[in-house]
């Protein structure tokens, strides 16, 4: 167990190749959980093989309880590390592939026995030991590499996207056991994946990154509520982006083509004329009877297009003077927001948050992310 | 279906299975009295039978173990450090043994010719005598048989290390496996279901070689399988062929079924379920 | 979206200064290549061993002495010796018959009983398979001897049908294990699909699973006319007296020893192997890259 930092780290695959890492600082503290997010190609992986020692870096220190690491062969770095596949030893039964490390430190044969019983019973799979990879199911076999990884006590565990083959349900299901299983043994975890619910649902502390630079780190409800750019908020979630210009700065008033919005909070260093980009969360609106125009924050009229219903949330589509407009209900308020009705929505100032980016030209209601470089 | 059933059942099948029958008759043709004479032959002259059958069985292993030291590293170095060309690497090895093996035994005989271009070199660096030979001795019969059958056994452990996911080897290493440890406990084990096939495909044709020990063998290097085709080409003794085909078969099957039982014990995860 | 040529900005530590902060590390980059250049020259040293016999035969067939002694000197007179030797160019011949007859009739035969294997043999199946790698694994000249005595106590003796027949049973088993792998690979759902869309059982195999199969066909007919054109055992035993097939011809000539007709022989037939080999596989990896071919290959020698 200890804290594990990485320091300014470049790298690349090829000497000629572009960086996929591009300074790069994190630091992760002891017994912490830490979640990393971001798209595919955002070099989530090639952390993890910096972290585990099997890509070397081309510049920066990678810090493992305060001894720099960066020159340590994997198989020296004492590492736990739960492999996408799992990668579990195909010849070798759940005890033996459990007791894999033990064996490589030659530890005594009892002891070893020991401890794969204790470490199959923390992962909730006693009585497996006798059998084989391929005769457990794919949360079996997660639970196995969780304990493989654990055997050894190592200083620090890293989970490389370790849910993703796994099936909704049992995911849910696997994230609960995660971190009960990481407080349980009071190992420094780190977690990258691409889905942005694991990431909320498993860190103490969130980074999101993309094209090998951090572009957000916090609690994740601070990140999720509070996004700082048109990145992190459409890759964590979804988000109603509309350009805006800034009117004034003390007070704060903002331009929405026409439509005004006060008391915001403005990034640092805005100026009048400035434009901007401002974000609302689809579930952050209130829907607001016709009591007056509320002082501050966001308000407007709108009209609904359409209206989807998923389990416990409605998914609204509306449109108003500033474009289509996402708005997300409780499905026990679905029933008034029939097509062609007429609301009132407002968003407090503390849920409309003015991103320094402009927005791009074309209006933009919600954006997807789409998958970056997918042409053939 | 039924024409191919046909005819494998009654050029394979029903052959193999009637030579026991000829065994037992008087010969030298096929069409005297069951008296079981030729085995009574055979087992009176275990200095001759059964040093040959010895020497065949071991000349087999021998040019196995031989093609596996060279064709275990060479089908890594494919897989896993060759990229573009990797087929071309792979039909180069091949493509020689496409011709006639003739060919190639008759290649070899002329490379170990006493004052042939490999014993010139071994003399020129001072490893032989000049008048040394490798020819007609039961080393050049070695020699040849692993050369003969090395495309075959690069292909079967090519097979198996291509499936080995890489992944694996990282999780071992991230487990504190060295490079010693990981040949050892994950690499070797997961390869050993192709060097099983690879004994099928290259113990089985070396132990019953005969033309390979015929022309570079002589006296020291003869086989089993040259006795045989003797005993139908020369002496005519079919009963005696058939007996010693018998013989050479349930050796060659015994040793195969006693090195998979072995491996087995050695490596009890990586040959589940047998192939 | 992703701008990952971009420079990295200057503010940033550049790779450069990577020496005082990081302390002494191995290169990866560096340490990877020199592996990989040591693979590569043991891959080297392979092919020297592999074709060092190939190559002394043929400079030697070039050398003008009659026993292969040096000091060289070039001839060609040798290939005009091969091309006035009439017993190796006919055996040639036969065996160009022998074995295009021989995978012709294989393919046809061990497609069919792919196919049946695959579509209707349920538990057929398993026993066939067990049939055909003992066929395979079993050595060739206890075969060979077998199917001898088979056809002298049947009073047929050795004869072109016996021998053809032999060939055969060999060669056939190998086009079927090509032909069932990639059937099994193949599924029926691709045919189901066809005849969803109207067309009659055997229109669906003509246009759909006869070319998806066809490469793996030809590689098993291919693979039948190698192995029959180098079956010495079973010509050696099954041939009538006096029709010698080529290996059985190269036989006779080696037993006498060194003869420059044979390295020149040697020559000319190697060559045309490496030839069209790397030709085959130049069209396998303009058509369908490197995987294919590798698999080819691989199909091949299953």
């Amino acid at each position: 167990m200890a804290d594990l930092r990485l320091d300014e780290v470049w790298m690349s695959y090829s000497p000629e190749g572009p960086p996929v890492l591009r300074g790069l600082s994190i630091d992760v503290a002891d017994g912490e959980f830490y979640a990393m997010v971001g798209p595919s190609g955002s070099g989530k992986t090639s952390i993890l093989k910096v972290l585990g020692g099997f890509v070397a870096p081309d510049a920066g220190r990678v810090v493992l309880d305060g001894s720099d690491v960066s020159g340590v062969p994997p198989e020296r770095r004492d590492l736990g590390i739960v492999f996408q596949s799992y990668a579990l030893f195909p010849h070798l039964t759940v005890g033996e592939n459990v007791g894999f490390g033990l064996r490589m430190r030659r530890v005594r044969a009892r002891e070893q026995r020991a401890e794969v019983t204790r470490l199959l019973a923390l992962v909730g799979l006693p009585e497996m030991e006798a059998r084989y990879p391929d005769e457990l199911s794919g949360g079996q076999q997660q639970r196995v590499a969780l304990a493989r990884a654990l055997v050894t006590r190592p200083k620090a565990l890293l989970l490389d996207e370790p849910l993703s083959a796994l099936d909704r349900k049992i995911r849910q299901e696997m994230q609960v056991e995660l971190r009960r299983i990481q407080r349980e043994a009071g190992v420094t975890a780190i977690i990258v994946t691409h889905d942005q619910e694991e990431a909320l649902a498993l860190g103490d502390r969130l980074m999101v990154l993309d094209a090998g630079e951090v572009r957000q780190e916090g609690r994740p409800a601070e990140v999720y509520s509070h996004p700082r750019s048109r990145f992190v908020a459409t890759f964590l979630g979804s988000a109603n982006l509309l350009p805006a210009t800034v009117d004034a700065v003390e007070p704060s008033r903002i331009d929405l083509g026409g439509l005004p919005a006060h008391g915001l909070i403005l990034p640092e260093g805005s100026r009048t004329g400035d434009r901007v980009t401002v974000c609302v969360r689809p579930e952050r609106w209130r829907l607001a009877g016709d009591d007056g125009a509320a002082p501050d924050g966001l308000a407007l009229r709108a009209t609904v297009r359409s209206v989807q219903l998923s389990g416990q949330v409605g998914e609204c589509r509306l449109d108003s003077e500033l474009g289509e407009l996402a708005l997300t209900v409780l499905s026990s308020q679905v029933a008034r927001l029939e097509e062609g009705v007429e609301v009132s929505l407002h968003a407090a100032p503390d849920d409309v948050h003015v991103l320094e980016e402009p927005a791009a030209e074309p209006t933009e209601a919600t954006e997807a992310t789409a998958p970056a470089g997918s042409r053939p | 279906m039924l024409p191919s059933a046909l005819l494998l059942l009654a050029l394979v099948v029903v052959p193999l299975f009637l030579l026991v029958y000829f065994g037992l008759l008087a010969g030298p043709g096929v069409d005297g009295p069951v008296t079981g004479e030729e085995w009574a032959r055979i087992a009176g002259q275990p200095d001759l039978y059964g040093r040959l059958l010895v020497r065949s069985l071991v000349l087999g292993l021998a040019a196995t173990v031989l093609t596996i030291l060279v064709a275990w590293p060479t089908a890594w170095a494919l897989s896993r450090h060759v990229r573009r060309l990797r087929s071309l690497y792979l039909a180069l090895v091949i493509i020689p043994h496409l011709t006639s093996s003739l060919l190639l035994i008759y290649a070899m005989y002329v490379l170990i010719a006493p004052g042939g271009p490999l014993m010139a070199a071994l003399t020129g660096v001072g490893l032989a005598e000049p008048g040394d030979t490798l020819l007609f001795t039961r080393w050049a019969v070695l020699l040849m048989l692993a050369y003969l059958f090395l495309p075959f056994m690069v292909m079967a452990l090519y097979a198996a290390v291509e499936r080995i996911d890489d992944t694996v080897l990282d999780a071992a290493r991230s487990l504190g496996a060295g490079a010693w440890q990981r040949f050892r406990h994950v690499v070797l084990p997961l390869t050993v279901p192709g060097m099983l096939a690879g004994l099928v495909i290259v113990f089985t044709p070396a132990a019953g070689a005969f033309v390979e020990a015929r022309i570079l063998g002589g006296t020291d290097g003869m086989m089993f399988g040259t006795l045989i085709s003797e005993q139908v080409s020369r002496v005519n003794n079919q009963p005696r062929a058939a007996a010693m085909s018998v013989i050479l078969l349930v050796a060659i099957l015994v040793l195969l079924g006693g090195v998979r039982a072995t491996l087995r014990r050695a490596f009890p995860g990586a040959l589940r379920g047998g192939r | 979206m992703a701008t990952n040529t971009a420079a990295p900005p200057e503010s940033t530590a550049a790779p450069a200064s990577s020496g005082d902060v990081g302390g002494p590390r191995p290169d990866g980059h560096g340490r990877a290549r020199r592996q990989r250049r040591g693979w590569l020259a043991w891959l080297w040293l392979v092919l020297g061993v592999v074709y060092t016999p190939v190559l002394v035969v043929m400079v030697l067939s070039f050398n003008a002495s009659r026993y292969g002694t040096l000091p060289f000197a070039f001839t060609a007179e040798w290939y005009v010796a091969l091309a006035g030797n009439d017993a190796l160019i006919s055996a040639t011949g036969r065996s160009l018959v022998l074995s295009t007859s021989v995978a012709a009739v294989a393919a046809a035969l061990g497609t069919a009983l792919a196919l049946w294997m695959v579509r209707f043999a349920r538990s057929g199946a398993t026993l066939f398979t067990a049939l055909l790698t003992t066929a395979i694994t079993i050595p060739w000249l206890i075969l060979a001897v077998a199917m001898l005595l088979v056809a002298n106590a049947v009073g047929v003796g050795r004869g072109l049908p016996l021998l053809f027949l032999g060939s055969l049973a060999v060669a056939m088993p190998y086009v079927v294990l090509v032909v069932v792998a990639r059937l099994q690979g193949l599924g029926t759902e691709l045919e189901q699909a066809a005849r969803s869309l109207g067309a009659r059982p055997l229109t669906a195999f003509r246009l759909v699973t006869l070319p998806l199969i066809g490469k793996s066909v030809l590689s098993g007919t291919l693979l039948a006319f190698i192995i029959t054109f180098n079956n010495f055992p079973i010509h050696f035993f099954l041939a009538p007296f006096g029709f010698n097939t080529l290996p059985m011809e190269i036989y006779t000539f080696v037993l006498s020893g060194y003869d420059p007709d044979i390295n020149a022989l040697a020559t000319v037939l190697i060559s045309v192997a490496v030839g069209l080999g790397l030709v085959l596989l130049a069209v396998a990896r303009r058509r369908g890259g490197d995987a294919t071919a590798t698999s080819r290959l691989q199909e091949m020698w299953g």
